[in-house]
């Protein structure tokens, strides 16, 4: 094996030029398939914490007015959530009700989710301290409020302390890590991204923060539900559909979000950059698989001679086509690690300036050099069967 | 020829019998050699001359086992060469064949040292061993001095023992050589002759194809290369 590599080293520092141009080429399509894994594994990434964040399974049900703004989302009341309980035997059913700009003391505005204990069922956020309310906080309407971790750092909030919303005192109880970052990407809908200035209240409670002013209780703004397991998300909201178009619903238009329309914009990133990208990749490759080719073809003519004298010295045909086909799959290799690794190196430094995600990891940065190496053999294919069926004496003649 | 016949020869390092050598042209088939025997024994300096296009390249080709013949047998060391496969000929070629060219066929970018030990690129010898061998053999030459020198900066004449110290850094049974004065001057050429005299009393069988009927005199025999046979010269 080392006399091999011996052999390539010379053969590249006799012609650098040529395995320079060859080099040049492979790199810059490693670069490009390079950046096409990180930016697709990125918007992979990002698409599954989308779901992730909004919960695996869930979709979200609206209801907008049915005769203009005034009414948004009242259509929705807890009579549709038992309703969609009822018949999601496994699944998960919640409703929310939402209020926005709530005075909290000083010049602090929060933003009030009216929910119940089944929250937590659909949404996958998790009690980071205390606990969240339960059936005895709604049952009795304690004033509970459960905040949200940024929320808490932001105002010094403690499990124990007292926030107050609208004036009346609320007890927190507990404080809600929300994971929400990808989410935060795709949409700014209240319904899915509660905020940094989120909390939770039983929505058993009158909404002691409207000064007076009446409210439903039992209205609510979306309802989350959670597909039972086995079933498919597709075939639950048909199902919910159903349920919440009988006429004694009451309910003319439905609006349901499902993780798979929130991941729209990211297929289509994914599929223009797929065409793109791998596009410039495909043909970079190629065309340095070529560059590559055309190098090891002048190099078996250049060599015909020393093909000659390495098979009188004993080289099997196998011998000298081993020798190009390695060389081929060296040089890719090596072009493959360097623009790999340059590329995976110049993405980490601008990541936080990269328009879209991306995701650095062993399989990105080693992918480029399988494909170097099956490049490299395929390229260097031909020049090397044709090196190998040189006859000896012919190769000699031409001394 | 049967193999009972080659059979009989197995004293002979190289022997052939009845052999053709055939090429395809537009014009019909070239019969570039003619029902050609010939043996050399183990030890043996056998010089072969005539003029250019007797077939005496063609012959060295198929003695080298670099080819084959396209009728008639060939043996080498008693194994006839028809009947090995791909890799026993490969072994016969860098165990027990070197070889000498008349343009020295030598790897100009590197030294007289990495030539010599090329002889062991495709032998399982270790790396030290070769280098060892390959110092041996370019002492034997006279070339010690110059082990480390690219052979591109040296003088004919020198790269020619180059040349010879790589086809028998390992002990060949039969050193073939094509022209090796053929590029060289005078004293140069003598001095060649004069490394391939100390190979044959050193019992290395010598098979050399010349147009310098002056080194004639280093031969134990001459045939002359006539027309696609080989005959004793007068």
């Amino acid at each position: 094996m080392s006399g091999a590599l011996r052999d390539i080293a010379d053969d590249i520092r006799a012609r650098p030029g040529r395995a320079g141009l060859s080099f040049l080429a492979l790199a810059v399509g490693m670069t490009a398939l390079t950046v096409l894994l990180a930016v697709l594994g990125g918007l992979r990434e990002r698409a599954r914490k989308i779901v992730e964040e909004l919960g695996a399974h869930v979709f979200v049900i609206t209801a907008p007015p049915a005769d203009g703004a005034a009414q948004a989302r009242a259509a929705l009341d807890a009579r549709h959530v038992e309703l969609l309980r009822a018949h999601l035997a496994d699944g998960a059913a919640t409703g929310i009700r939402i209020f926005d700009g709530v005075s909290a003391g000083g010049d602090r505005l929060a933003r009030v989710f009216a929910a119940d204990a089944a929250l937590l069922e659909a949404r996958p956020w998790r009690v980071a301290d205390g606990r969240f309310f339960d059936a005895y906080d709604l049952r009795n309407r304690e004033r509970v409020a459960v905040v949200s971790e940024t929320l808490a750092v932001e105002w010094n909030l403690r499990v124990g302390g007292v926030l107050s919303l609208g004036e009346a005192p609320f007890r927190v109880i507990g404080l809600l890590r929300i994971g929400a970052d990808a989410l935060a990407s795709e949409t700014a809908d209240a319904t899915l991204l509660p905020g940094d200035r989120a909390v939770f209240v039983p929505r058993t409670l009158p909404p002691y923060w409207l000064g007076g002013r009446g409210a439903d209780e039992s209205a609510l703004d979306a309802i989350y539900v959670r597909a039972p397991p086995g079933a498919s998300v597709e075939r639950t909201v048909e199902l919910a559909r159903g349920l919440l178009a009988q006429p004694d619903q009451r309910i003319e238009q439905l609006s349901v979000l499902t993780p798979e329309m929130l991941l729209q914009r990211l297929r289509k990133w994914q599929d223009t950059i797929r065409v793109t990208a791998g596009s410039i990749a495909l043909l970079c490759l190629i065309l340095g698989g070529t560059t590559l080719m055309s190098l090891l073809v002048a190099n078996v003519r250049e060599r015909v001679t020393e093909i000659g004298l390495r098979r009188a010295l004993g080289a099997t045909a196998a011998d000298i086509a081993g020798l190009f086909v390695l060389e081929a799959i060296l040089l890719t290799a090596a072009a493959a690690l360097v623009g790999a690794f340059g590329t995976g190196a110049v993405l980490w430094l601008s990541r936080e300036r990269f328009p879209a995600p991306l995701q650095l990891d062993a399989f990105v940065l080693l992918a480029p050099l399988a494909v170097a190496m099956v490049l490299g053999a395929a390229f260097s294919y031909w020049p090397a069967r044709a090196a190998a069926r040189i006859s000896p004496a012919e190769a000699l003649r031409n001394e | 020829m049967s193999a009972q016949a080659v059979s009989e020869t197995t004293a002979a390092a190289l022997s052939m019998r009845g052999v053709w050598k055939t090429f395809d042209t537009p014009r019909g088939p070239l019969h570039v050699l003619r029902d050609l025997d010939f043996d050399i024994a183990p030890g043996a300096f056998v010089v072969i001359t005539g003029p250019s296009g007797s077939g005496k390249s063609t012959f060295l080709n198929l003695a080298s086992l670099l080819d084959t013949p396209s009728r008639g047998t060939i043996a080498f060391g008693g194994r006839i060469v028809s009947s090995l496969t791909e890799q026993e000929l490969c072994a016969v070629r860098k165990e027990r064949i070197g070889m000498v060219f008349q343009k020295f066929c030598l790897l100009t970018h590197r030294s007289a040292l990495d030539n010599v030990a090329f002889r062991f690129r495709y032998l399982p010898s270790p790396a030290r061993e070769a280098r060892r061998l390959a110092e041996s053999a370019l002492a034997r030459v006279g070339l010690a001095g110059q082990a480390d020198q690219a052979v591109r900066l040296m003088s004919g004449g020198e790269m020619q023992r180059v040349a010879i110290a790589r086809a028998v850094a390992r002990r060949p049974d039969l050193l073939v050589a094509d022209e090796p004065t053929g590029n060289l001057d005078r004293a140069s050429a003598e001095s060649v002759m004069e490394t391939f005299r100390a190979l044959h009393a050193d019992g290395i069988a010598i098979l050399l194809v010349t147009h310098n009927e002056s080194l004639l005199r280093y031969a134990t025999r001459h045939l002359v290369c006539r027309d696609g046979r080989l005959e004793d010269a007068p």
